[in-house]
C-alpha cells in the first residue's frame, strides 16, 4: 500500500501539469461553449447548444471546412512527396548534401510572420516579384492578382506552407532512412533489385511510421493553421483562405463571441480526435499491438 | 532507500514549485506595476525618476510617501519621444507615481486586456476606441463622471469638443475620456507626382476616373487603397454614403432606415465601381494599409494617391528618417482632400472617432493615482502629444494647433483637417455594432470582387441589421 502511494507521488508533478495546462483548459472551453459570453463580462448567459447551432448555420464555417480539406490534402501530400525525394537524394551522400539539407531546413525555423511578409511582396499584383518575373519573360497572360483573387489566394497560402515545411518532412524521412538496416539493401542488390525496386520495396514500406506521423502532424497543423494566411490575406478575400483558427480568433476577439468561438474549438478538437483515431486504426491495423488502436 | 527519499523530495519540490508558479500575485496593493512584467508582446517604458517630495494624493493613497506604480496599457500613443516626454513631465509633477507604459498593437491590446481583466490583473489605465469595444469592457470600466465633476467642476464637458463628448456619453455617464480625435474619409495626394503626369488634384469621382486612366496609361498606380484591411474599406464606403446622405447612413446603422434605401444602394454602387472602373489599383484586396500602401506613399513616394485618415499628418513631425527623406522632404507638396464621390459638386463629409479614450480599471487598487494620470494626460499630456507632436487632433476646445517646426506643406494640410473637423463632420466613425460592421465589411469585399450587385449586398446587410441587437 505504502509502495503504491509512493509511486503515485512520482507521477504527481506531471499529472498536475497535464491537468492544469491541458485538461482544465479543454474542459473550461467545453463549458464556455454553452454560454453566450463576450469573454470579458462577469455575467455569462447559458444558451445550451445555441452556439453550435449558430456555427453550423454560418456559411463561413462551410468555407472553413472546405479550405481545411483542400489545404490539408495538398500540403501534406506535396510536402511528404518532396520531402521523400529530397531525403532520398541526401541519404546518398551527394556532394554538398549536408549544405543543401541545411538550406532546405532553414524555412522551418523562419518566423511565419516574416515569411508571410516576404511572400506578400512576392505575390503583390502590381510590383510583386512573381508578376515582374512573368512580365520579364513576356508571360503577361500568366500574371494574376494572386492574393486578391479568391481563386488564387488559397493556392498561394498552400505554396508558402509547402515552401516552409518541406524541410521538416525531408528531415523526418532522412532521420528514419538512417535507421533502415543496410543489410536489406545489400541483400536486395544480391537478388538483383534495382534502385527503384529498392526504394519501392524497402525504403518506402519501412518508412510507414514516418508517413503516418507526417500525416497526423500535417492534419493537426492544417487544423491549427493561422499565421501564414493571417499575414498574407487576413483569411480573405471573402473567406477564401479562412481556417479554423482565423474563424475562432474572429469570433472571440473581433466579434466578442467567446461562446461561439469555444464551440468552434470543440468542433475542431473533435475533428482532430476523429482524424487521429482513424489514422491510428489504419496504422495498427496489421500490428499485434491492438491495444493502441483501441 | 536514500535514493528513493531524494527522488521523493525532488518530486515534492517540483510539485510545490509548479503550484507556486500557478499562484496569483501577491496582495501588494501598492505596486500593481508588477503585472506589467507578464505577457509576451509588450514593450515597457518605465521612467526612472521616482524620487523627490511626496505628493499629497499619492501619499494618501499609498500611505506616507510610498511609491505607487500604475500600469498604462494602450496601442496609442506608442513608444517614442512624445510619450517619453509626457511620462517624464507627469513623474516630475507626481514624483510618487510611476507609470509603466505598456504598448501593444491594437488587436493584441484588446486581446491582452480581455484576458488580464478576467484574471483580475488588467492595467490601471487603458486606452480604448469608441464603438463596440468600449461597451464590451463596461464591467471593468470606472464611471469617471463623479471624478470629473469633483476635479473640474460642473459643466466639465464643455471643455471638450461636443462631438467627442457626445460619443462617450452613456446616459449621462462617461466611462472613457478623450485623449485625441481622428477623422476618416480623406484622400492624400502627391501634387508633384500628379503634375509630373500632367494631372491636377482630383475633386470628384469623374476626376478620379480621368486621373486613373492617365496614371494607368503611364504605368502608375491610380488611387491606392489597402483593401485587405476592413477598416479602410468601411471608412471609405462611409465617406461615400455620407456624401450622398449622412442622415440615412447613421439612421440605417441604428436600424431606423433600411440599407436597401436607394441612397445607400447608390453608395454600394459607387464603392463597387471604384473597383470595376479601375479607380482603385489592381489587386487592392491583397494589400493592407500598413505598411503595404503607406510605405509606397510615405517612404518611397512612388504612388500618387492613397486613402488614409487625418492621423497621417503626424508624419510631418514624427522625425522618421524615411518620412523626412520623402514625405516631409524639402519641396514636397501633398494635398489632403475629400472627394465628391457622387459628382454633385459637394465634397464628402468626414467621420470622426475618439481614437484613444482613457479608461480606469474598476479593479485597480490605485484608482486615485490612475485618475491623476488620466487628468494629466487629457491636459498637459495632450498639450505635448497633440500640441507638439500632432499624434491626434485635439479633443479639447481650448487647444489651438500650432505645431512647432511643421513644414509649410504640413501646415497647409493641417489647416484643411481643422477646417473640416469644425464644419464638415457627418457622424461617428466606429460603428457600435460589431456584427453589423462585420457583415458590411464582408459585403464590401463581395462587391469589390464583383460577386454581388449593390442591391443584393444591401439586402444581406439589411437582414443582418434587423438581426442586430441594439
Amino acid at each position: 500500500m505504502k509502495k503504491s502511494f509512493t509511486d503515485y507521488l512520482f507521477v504527481l508533478p506531471i499529472v498536475l501539469l497535464f491537468s492544469i495546462f491541458v485538461v482544465y483548459p479543454i474542459c473550461y472551453n467545453f463549458h464556455i461553449s454553452f454560454y453566450e459570453w463576450n469573454g470579458i463580462n462577469i455575467e455569462k448567459n447559458f444558451v445550451g447548444f445555441e452556439n453550435y447551432e449558430t456555427m453550423f448555420h454560418d456559411p463561413v464555417i462551410l468555407k472553413v471546412l472546405k479550405n481545411f480539406v483542400i489545404f490539408a490534402l495538398f500540403t501534406i501530400m506535396i510536402q511528404a512527396f518532396l520531402g521523400l525525394i529530397f531525403a532520398n537524394f541526401f541519404i546518398r551522400r551527394l556532394k554538398f548534401s549536408s549544405f543543401y539539407r541545411v538550406i532546405l531546413y532553414i524555412p522551418v525555423i523562419a518566423t511565419p510572420t516574416i515569411v508571410g511578409n516576404v511572400f506578400s511582396k512576392i505575390f503583390e499584383t502590381n510590383r510583386g516579384y512573381l508578376n515582374l518575373f512573368l512580365r520579364g519573360l513576356h508571360l503577361d497572360g500568366l500574371c494574376q492578382q494572386w492574393l486578391a483573387d479568391p481563386k488564387w489566394a488559397l493556392f498561394c497560402v498552400i505554396c508558402v506552407n509547402i515552401w516552409q515545411w518541406t524541410g521538416y518532412s525531408m528531415l523526418m524521412y532522412y532521420a528514419n532512412m538512417l535507421n533502415i538496416p543496410q543489410d536489406l539493401y545489400e541483400a536486395a542488390v544480391i537478388d538483383g533489385a534495382g534502385q527503384i525496386q529498392q526504394f519501392t520495396k524497402i525504403t518506402f514500406p519501412l518508412l510507414r511510421g514516418t508517413h503516418y506521423t507526417l500525416f497526423i502532424m500535417g492534419m493537426l497543423g492544417s487544423l491549427k493553421c493561422f499565421d501564414i494566411p493571417y499575414v498574407l490575406t487576413r483569411g480573405g478575400p471573402n473567406y477564401a483562405t479562412e481556417f479554423f483558427s482565423n474563424y475562432i480568433y474572429r469570433q472571440s476577439f473581433n466579434l466578442f463571441k467567446q461562446g461561439l468561438g469555444s464551440a468552434s474549438v470543440v468542433v475542431m478538437f473533435l475533428i482532430a480526435m476523429v482524424i487521429t483515431l482513424i489514422q491510428l486504426k489504419f496504422y495498427y491495423r496489421n500490428d499485434k499491438d491492438k491495444e493502441l488502436a483501441g | 532507500m536514500k535514493k528513493k527519499t531524494v527522488s521523493m523530495g525532488l518530486a515534492l519540490l517540483l510539485t510545490a514549485s509548479l503550484l507556486a508558479g500557478c499562484g496569483g500575485k501577491g496582495s501588494d496593493g501598492g505596486n500593481a506595476g508588477s503585472t506589467a512584467d507578464s505577457g509576451a508582446a509588450q514593450d515597457t517604458a518605465v521612467s526612472d525618476d521616482a524620487s523627490g517630495s511626496s505628493d499629497a494624493a499619492a501619499d494618501s493613497e499609498s500611505g506616507g510617501g510610498e511609491q505607487v506604480t500604475i500600469n498604462f496599457q494602450t496601442w496609442n500613443p506608442g513608444e517614442g519621444v512624445p510619450v517619453d516626454e509626457v511620462l517624464a513631465a507627469f513623474e516630475a509633477k507626481y514624483p510618487n507615481i510611476k507609470v509603466n507604459h505598456i504598448v501593444v498593437g491594437y488587436t493584441d491590446h484588446v486581446e491582452k486586456l480581455k484576458i488580464d481583466m478576467v484574471s483580475g490583473e488588467g492595467a490601471d489605465v487603458f486606452g480604448m476606441q469608441t464603438g463596440a469595444t468600449i461597451k464590451e469592457f463596461r464591467d471593468f470600466e470606472v464611471d469617471l463622471t463623479p471624478l470629473a465633476e469633483e476635479t473640474w467642476g460642473e459643466g466639465w464637458q464643455d471643455q471638450y469638443i461636443d462631438f467627442c463628448i457626445d460619443l462617450l456619453n452613456e446616459d449621462g455617464k462617461y466611462y472613457g475620456l478623450p485623449l485625441g480625435l481622428t477623422y476618416a474619409g480623406f484622400t492624400w495626394a502627391d501634387v508633384k507626382m500628379l503634375k509630373d503626369n500632367g494631372l491636377e488634384v482630383p475633386k470628384s469621382y469623374d476626376d478620379l476616373k480621368k486621373c486613373a486612366d492617365v496614371l494607368r496609361a503611364n504605368g502608375q498606380y491610380p488611387l491606392t487603397i489597402g483593401a485587405k484591411d476592413a477598416w479602410i474599406n468601411i471608412d471609405t464606403w462611409m465617406s461615400m454614403a455620407n456624401d450622398i446622405n449622412p442622415e440615412k447612413l447613421y439612421s440605417a446603422i441604428e436600424g431606423e432606415t433600411p440599407f436597401t434605401d436607394p441612397d445607400l444602394v447608390e453608395s454600394f454602387r459607387i464603392w463597387q465601381s471604384c473597383f470595376t472602373d479601375g479607380i482603385f489599383q489592381d489587386g487592392a484586396l491583397g494589400v493592407g494599409v500598413y505598411p503595404d500602401t503607406t510605405d509606397l506613399f510615405e517612404k518611397e513616394g512612388s504612388i500618387p494617391m492613397i486613402q488614409n485618415g487625418s492621423w497621417a499628418a503626424s508624419l510631418y513631425v514624427d522625425g522618421d528618417p524615411d518620412h523626412e527623406r520623402v514625405f516631409n522632404s524639402e519641396g514636397a507638396n501633398h494635398d489632403i482632400l475629400l472627394i465628391d464621390w457622387n459628382n454633385d459638386g459637394k465634397i464628402c463629409p468626414i467621420s470622426a472617432s475618439v481614437d484613444v479614450c482613457l479608461c480606469i480599471n474598476k479593479n485597480s487598487k490605485n484608482q486615485e493615482a490612475a485618475w491623476k494620470f488620466v487628468d494629466f494626460m487629457l491636459h498637459e499630456g495632450q498639450d505635448i502629444l497633440v500640441g507638439k507632436y500632432l499624434q491626434y487632433c485635439p479633443s479639447r476646445k481650448d487647444m489651438v494647433l500650432a505645431i512647432p517646426g511643421i513644414s509649410e506643406d504640413g501646415q497647409k494640410n493641417l489647416d484643411y483637417i481643422v477646417e473640416q473637423s469644425k464644419n464638415n463632420i457627418a457622424g461617428y466613425r466606429e460603428m457600435p455594432y460589431a456584427d453589423l460592421k462585420q457583415v458590411i465589411s464582408d459585403q464590401l469585399t463581395v462587391l469589390a470582387l464583383g460577386d454581388a450587385t449593390p442591391e443584393e449586398a444591401a439586402t444581406i446587410i439589411e437582414a443582418a441589421s434587423q438581426a442586430q441587437v441594439r
